[in-house]
């Protein structure tokens, strides 16, 4: 007899990050702190990507070292404005900065969530 | 349809992957999520995560090859349509994928596309029970 207890799969990647999250308000200060890096890190491997480049042949049309594009590409370091700009380059693109007065829809979060994720940064 | 990753559930309802990233430090967590959640929203012409994000280990056996700060870990998967059923994950020590880790990975899709086809071969319910 198959019930829907015996499926092989339940859990989404997504379902399990919630749970995590709603378990320890730590997790949500520390995924707040490294959503700007893994932001521009999915940026550089799509257009890496893109371009079927490899991390050492971008490096190299930048005048860097592979490690330099490793760390971006970690979504765990910050880079420099100026290494963005180089490294826009080097994928053949153009850095944009702006300013919204909109908030991105990844920033938007329940209220509650938000205040125990800030307590926990100045804590 | 964009793809969306999910952990491989054992018949015990236990989902080793997940269960892995629940024992690890906060930060850790968040970083291997992150890496993780990489492989959600792609569209199913896209081409894998280039390397070194993905590689193939065998087959339609892939490794998602994660690390924080100097620690390496992997998650191999499969992909079954538009999901990435993520299989077994463990911290990397050696230089190769060791073969039990793979011999894992390759059991739990066999069971996986056993009890997926089990419940294909179900027979429909009766004709009307659920009709509106």
């Amino acid at each position: 007899m198959s019930k829907k207890s015996d499926l092989p799969f339940r859990t989404t990647h997504t379902g399990g990050m919630r749970r995590r999250a709603a378990r320890s308000p730590a997790y949500e200060a520390e995924r707040r702190r490294l959503a700007p890096f893994e932001r521009i890190a999915r940026i550089v491997i799509r257009r890496r990507t893109e371009l079927g480049l490899t991390q050492q042949e971008v490096a190299e049309r930048m005048g860097t070292s592979h490690s330099v594009i490793s760390r971006i590409e970690s979504g765990q370091h910050a880079t420099t404005m100026a290494t963005l700009e180089r490294l826009a380059e080097a994928l053949d693109a153009h850095l944009v900065v702006d300013l919204s007065i909109e908030e991105p829809a990844e920033a938007r979060e329940p209220q509650e969530a938000r205040q125990v994720g800030s307590k926990a940064v100045l804590a | 349809m964009p793809t969306v990753a999910v952990y491989y559930r054992a018949s015990d309802g236990s989902e080793p992957v997940s269960d892995f990233i629940d024992a690890l430090s906060v930060k850790r967590q968040v970083a291997i999520d992150n890496q993780i959640d990489r492989l959600n929203g792609l569209n199913l012409n896209d081409p894998p995560l280039p390397f070194p994000h993905t590689s193939q280990i065998e087959g339609a056996l892939r490794e998602l090859r994660c690390h924080f700060g100097a620690e390496h870990y992997r998650v191999l998967y499969r992909r079954s349509g538009g999901l990435f059923i993520l299989l077994h994950m463990f911290r990397k020590d050696t230089g190769k994928v060791p073969e039990g880790e793979i011999a894992i990975a390759k059991e739990r899709w066999m069971d996986f596309k056993a009890r997926m086809d089990t419940r294909r071969r179900r027979p429909p319910r009766a004709a009307g029970h659920d009709a509106p």
